[in-house]
């Protein structure tokens, strides 16, 4: 029963967040950003700037709500680089 | 016993799968990765999109920049509360996403070769106030630059010195071609 126990807690820690590392980012007002899906979405505006406005409907954004995310993303150190990470990986 | 060990395991992989869907970013870099190294990185990766390239110059592309621009500058001597000080003066005043992106890759040019000034976030704030905006904020910005940079090192202020600070990115991980084209274009997208 006691190791039963102990693998729904490891359990538990792993699917919350993959060990600690969480993907999303609180801005000044308090709202939180997904960094890996902004980078999601900015993957597939890089791959196809022409279809920019389409992308961003897609994916539930528009212009000045995805600018705000890249504000907010900005402003962490951490989460600016693990999006320059993300955004290396294939759209 | 045996039952419950064998639900332990069956647990632990699950949750691995599930964890593993979440996360599937094995290219992070490594804990012990020096900022320089990943500051380069991050300005390499920007390197490869349109909007360093300045193809379809559309400003949401532009912006796609805008994290590792801020990441450039504090690697190149501003510091954190200064970077994120002067990213919110400039949306307050309405400034975009893209403009602001092309702002802090000046800055991090001229902060590598003049250093840093104190309390950039400040000046920032008093030119937006004034009403600068493209060209003219960056003229100011430049100037202010030149005349009260701290140094490359921490010293005064050194002419034609292109030496990045030990802890900067490389010099050659932000190519000037694009800021100087962005400059005569007036800077925004």
């Amino acid at each position: 029963m006691r190791i039963l126990s102990v693998a729904l807690v490891v359990g538990v820690l792993l699917a919350c967040g993959g060990g600690g590392r969480s993907t999303t980012v609180a801005g000044a007002d308090g709202a939180e950003v997904d960094v890996a899906a902004v980078a999601s979405v900015a993957r597939k505006l890089r791959a196809q700037p022409q279809r920019a406005d389409e992308i961003l409907a897609e994916a539930g954004w528009d212009r000045v709500r995805f600018e705000a995310a890249l504000f907010t993303i900005a402003e962490d150190p951490k989460a600016s680089v693990r999006y320059a990470k993300l955004l290396q990986q294939q759209p | 016993m045996r039952s419950s060990a064998r639900l332990s395991f069956f647990v632990l992989v699950a949750a691995g799968v599930v964890a593993g869907a979440q996360e599937p970013a094995p290219s992070t870099p490594p804990a012990g990765a020096p900022p320089a190294v990943v500051a380069a990185e991050a300005a390499d990766d920007a390197e490869e999109g349109p909007e360093r390239k300045g193809r379809g110059r559309d400003p949401v592309v532009v912006a796609l920049g805008l994290p590792q621009a801020a990441q450039a500058a504090r690697q190149s001597g501003l510091s954190e509360d200064e970077v994120r000080a002067t990213l919110r003066a400039a949306r307050e005043a309405g400034v975009g996403a893209a403009e602001t992106t092309e702002l802090l890759r000046r800055t991090s040019k001229l902060a590598r070769e003049h250093g840093p000034v104190e309390g950039f976030a400040d000046l920032v704030k008093a030119e937006l106030a004034s009403g600068k905006r493209g060209r003219d904020l960056a003229t100011a910005i430049k100037a202010a630059h030149v005349a009260r940079g701290r140094g490359p090192k921490g010293g005064p202020p050194v002419e034609g010195v292109a030496e990045a600070p030990v802890e900067a990115a490389s010099p050659a991980s932000e190519p000037p071609a694009p800021a100087a084209a962005a400059e005569q274009a007036g800077g925004v997208p």
